[in-house]
């Protein structure tokens, strides 16, 4: 037996392993050259499907620990739970009337100025399979691709605030590529008075850089960092991060950077906004449209 | 010879089960600040296998272990895929002289050749990054030279319970 794993191993180390290292290191240059340059390929839905048994084992157990904390959770507590929520729900149905009562203002108005606006985003809820959070990748993996309807591009929120955007979707999975990605930046603007500047991310899941934020800049610690909408990736409004302030030392002036406000490392809900490009007719009619959109983001 | 040929679908079986315990691990939901020192678990494997199994894992098992590790952690297709290409190509080349050696030594080498994987990965990143790279990129190499001796025990113990049956 050793004698005979002695004569393959010899008859590996052969002119035949330099032929297969070539072809392996040639097909790898040729996928990345191909990824490069944006394209989606076919060869990675089919490793996606190799590895979805993994991603589903991994995720298992915690879900299941959140069924059976449900399932064991005591009369008393859903009760106080159920309360929590009712109220919760109340006071935010207070809140959604005088929205939608401002949103019609709004477009009302948008209206008279002679420009368009789009009234709300739909959505889709998504759940993290993996998150990655080393130095040079901050992506998290959801559990829903593009049978789902998701696209490349499309912001992902969860309740605080701004997590990321689709980077590539499979059928069943997509990945998404955090604001905290040193690849990624966002356009931002300060929620009190507009400013407008670009968050960059620094790798740390706690830190986002604002290199073009010089130190006179109208802004204080805690300040909201708000999306811009420009650059048309991002829709509008969003809650980004807050600003957090070095104080001036003896190597220079003042510097900014900001801490998100999603909790980046922790979620278990995410949102996928889909962002509609084509914008409502500039007067709504009175009676039905905006209406079944809202009914529609509901349904989702 | 059958029964030489059930043992090698045995073993095969054996060492892909190892890889998909090695994907799970790559990507098992640990907090944050733990999570950078996560060792790559699939090199580490590959590195065993191709040090003790050379006629069954080479380099194109490598290079598709690579590709679904690119899948599985959102890189570029091809960024993990030619990284183990090269530490299977360079392990299967010192492959008789290494097992001789002393653990220590070996895991020395284990460094070397992922510290060379993370640099490869890093080569092929794309994208131009704000940062020059953090120490702490690197610390998966050094975690997973450490637990090196860890995977020769529990895998030595599988094998052997393997060849018995």
């Amino acid at each position: 037996m050793r004698a005979q794993t002695r004569t393959k191993s010899l008859f590996v180390n052969g002119s035949s392993l330099h032929l297969k290292l070539l072809l392996c290191l040639g097909a790898s240059l040729i996928f990345l050259a191909v990824e490069n340059r944006g394209d989606q390929t076919l060869q990675r839905n089919l490793f996606a499907a190799m590895v979805e048994p993994v991603r589903q084992a991994v995720s298992a157990p915690a879900r299941m620990l959140r069924w059976f904390s449900e399932l064991s959770a005591s009369h008393f507590e859903l009760v106080a739970e159920n309360q929590r929520l009712r109220e919760e729900s109340l006071l935010l149905r207070g809140k959604q009337l005088k929205f939608e009562a401002l949103q019609q203002e709004n477009t009302r108005l948008r209206g008279l100025l002679d420009t368009t606006f789009k009234v709300g985003d739909q959505v889709l809820i998504a759940e993290p399979l993996s998150i990655n959070v080393v130095p040079y990748e901050n992506l998290i993996v959801v559990d829903k691709g593009s049978r789902y309807g998701i696209r490349t591009g499309q912001a992902v929120v969860d309740g605080n605030g701004l997590v990321g955007q689709v980077l590539r979707v499979a059928p069943h999975t997509a990945d998404v590529v955090m604001i905290t990605d040193p690849s990624h930046a966002v356009p931002v603007q300060v929620n009190r008075n507009g400013l407008r500047t670009i968050a960059m991310g620094t790798g740390q899941i706690d830190r986002l850089e604002l290199p073009y934020l010089t130190s006179s800049a109208d802004v204080h610690a805690g300040d909201l960092l708000v999306t811009s909408g420009l650059g048309g990736v991002f829709p509008a409004g969003y809650p980004v991060a807050r600003i957090t302030v070095t104080p001036a030392g003896t190597l220079g002036a003042a510097r900014f950077s900001a801490a998100p406000v999603a909790q980046l490392d922790r979620n278990r809900e995410l949102l996928v906004v889909h962002c509609d490009s084509t914008p409502l007719p500039r007067i709504p009619d009175q009676n039905s449209p905006r209406d079944s959109t809202l009914t529609r983001d509901a349904d989702r | 010879m059958p029964t030489d040929k059930a043992g090698d679908g045995l073993a095969l079986l054996g060492i892909l089960v190892s890889f998909v315990l090695g994907m799970v691990l790559r990507i098992v939901p640990i907090p944050a600040e733990w999570f950078s020192a996560n060792p790559d678990w699939l090199a580490l494997l590959l590195i065993f296998w191709t040090l003790h199994a050379p006629e069954r894992v080479g380099v194109v098992m490598a290079w598709l272990l690579g590709m679904s590790a690119d899948v599985l952690t959102g890189r570029l297709l091809g960024q993990y895929a030619l990284a183990y290409t090269v530490i299977a190509y360079l392990n299967l080349r010192v492959q008789p002289g290494l097992q001789v050696l002393p653990v220590p030594v070996q895991s020395l080498w284990v460094l070397i050749l992922l510290l060379l994987s993370q640099w490869l990965v890093l080569w092929t990143q794309r994208i131009e990054l704000t940062e020059p790279a953090r120490l702490i990129y690197w610390l998966p190499a050094f975690t997973g030279a450490l637990a090196w001796p860890l995977l020769l025990l529990v895998m030595r113990g599988g094998r052997q319970r393997i060849q018995r049956s």
